[in-house]
């Protein structure tokens, strides 16, 4: 298994500016022959082009790919088989990090900083997996926050409120218990029907955590 | 093997995703159509036997703002070759390697890979909307030389 990790930069970046900019900053440097010949998709393919490679933590090596305008792709393997898919997610997140403050410190190329970051797992074949990840950021949170699962109690206590204030029960501490029932009952079967119709016939996945 | 794509495309419908509907499209296209050909450890999304030639298909599809995985040409090469040893007892003259996807391809990736005998098929925003099955078959015929079943 190996993962690619893309970085999206604020500005088109060169290939040249990039190299001049990770160099001796991520790792131990390794020739680039040598890292492929310790990849299971490269050994017998090597790319004609990359750029750099240099070792991780986690018993893991880098390669930096290529650079295209504002996008720059690393391929991150384990030394050996014996590096696991969480050891390898695991320095993913790692050099990740390390990436992203290397390239944020790059005082004279403020273009270099990352925008975005996503990566995705592929098996010694190339084939894609199907998982994949993506950078945090104060957007991604505010997005899932903002999504239903967190505005469904609020979004419910307002309606209660709405209907039981237009139905002059304030006063009637019964029926507006049932109202309340009734209204958390209502949207509850809304959601599950939607949610039928939306995720018909698919598997819900979750990825186990660390 | 066709008209069991037509009812599994018939019986998705629109749930189906891209990477499917662009599969069981090419799947209807193209006589001598094989999806999830099985190559040793791995498989090919779909792999097209027509006379002695025999064109291999992967169909990489995601965010398309993401450049296509560097990785491709490596994998393409491995299909490739796996194709040729599987193929060997019966006379194949041409494995012809296809990746259809809807990632970013910038024209050096285009270049490097047509530099490796590996060709590349686009698909464009409005086709992941509105997927043209007749117009993207015959897009892929052209490109391919493949012989398209189209009506």
């Amino acid at each position: 298994m190996y993962c690619e990790v893309v970085v999206k930069h604020k500005a088109v970046i060169t290939e040249a500016t990039l190299q001049e900019t990770l160099r001796g900053r991520l790792g131990a440097e390794i020739a680039l022959d040598k890292a492929y010949r310790m990849s299971a998709l490269y050994r017998d393919h090597p790319p004609a082009h990359s750029l750099d490679a240099f070792e991780t933590v986690g018993n893991c090596f880098v390669i930096v790919r290529k650079v295209n305008f504002r996008f720059s792709t690393y391929h991150i393997e384990g030394n050996t088989e014996a590096v696991s898919v969480e050891s390898l997610l695991g320095s993913v997140q790692d050099f990740a990090g390390l990436l992203l403050e290397v390239l944020s410190s790059a005082p004279t190329k403020p273009g270099f900083q990352a925008r975005s970051l996503a990566v995705q797992l592929f098996e010694d074949t190339g084939g894609e997996t199907g998982m994949e990840g993506k950078l945090i950021t104060p957007a991604s949170i505010f997005r899932e926050q903002f999504g239903w699962s967190s505005l469904r109690s609020s979004v419910i206590a307002f309606a209660t409120a709405v209907l039981l204030i237009w139905l002059g029960l304030k006063q009637e501490p019964l029926k507006a218990s049932i109202y309340s029932f009734a209204i958390v009952v209502v949207f509850t079967l809304l959601e599950a029907s939607i949610g039928s119709v939306l995720t018909s016939g698919k598997i819900k996945w979750k990825l186990r955590q660390r | 093997m066709v008209q069991e794509d037509k009812r599994r495309l018939g019986r998705t419908g629109q749930n189906v995703g891209l990477h499917e509907r662009v599969l069981t499209g090419l799947a209807m296209g193209f006589k001598g159509s094989v999806p999830d050909f099985p190559l040793g450890p791995s498989e090919a999304d779909l792999l097209v036997h027509q006379g002695n030639r025999v064109a291999v298909f992967e169909v990489k599809t995601g965010d398309p703002e993401l450049p296509l995985p560097a990785s491709t040409s490596a994998q393409m090469l491995l299909l490739k070759e796996r194709v040729r040893q599987q193929f060997l007892a019966k006379n194949i003259d041409d494995v012809l390697p296809v990746v259809v996807t809807n990632y970013r391809v910038t024209p050096d990736d285009q270049k490097e890979l047509e530099e490796q005998g590996i060709k590349v098929v686009r698909i464009g925003s409005a086709a992941s909307r509105g997927y043209d099955l007749g117009n993207f078959t015959r897009e892929v015929a052209n490109l391919t030389g493949l012989q398209a079943d189209l009506l």
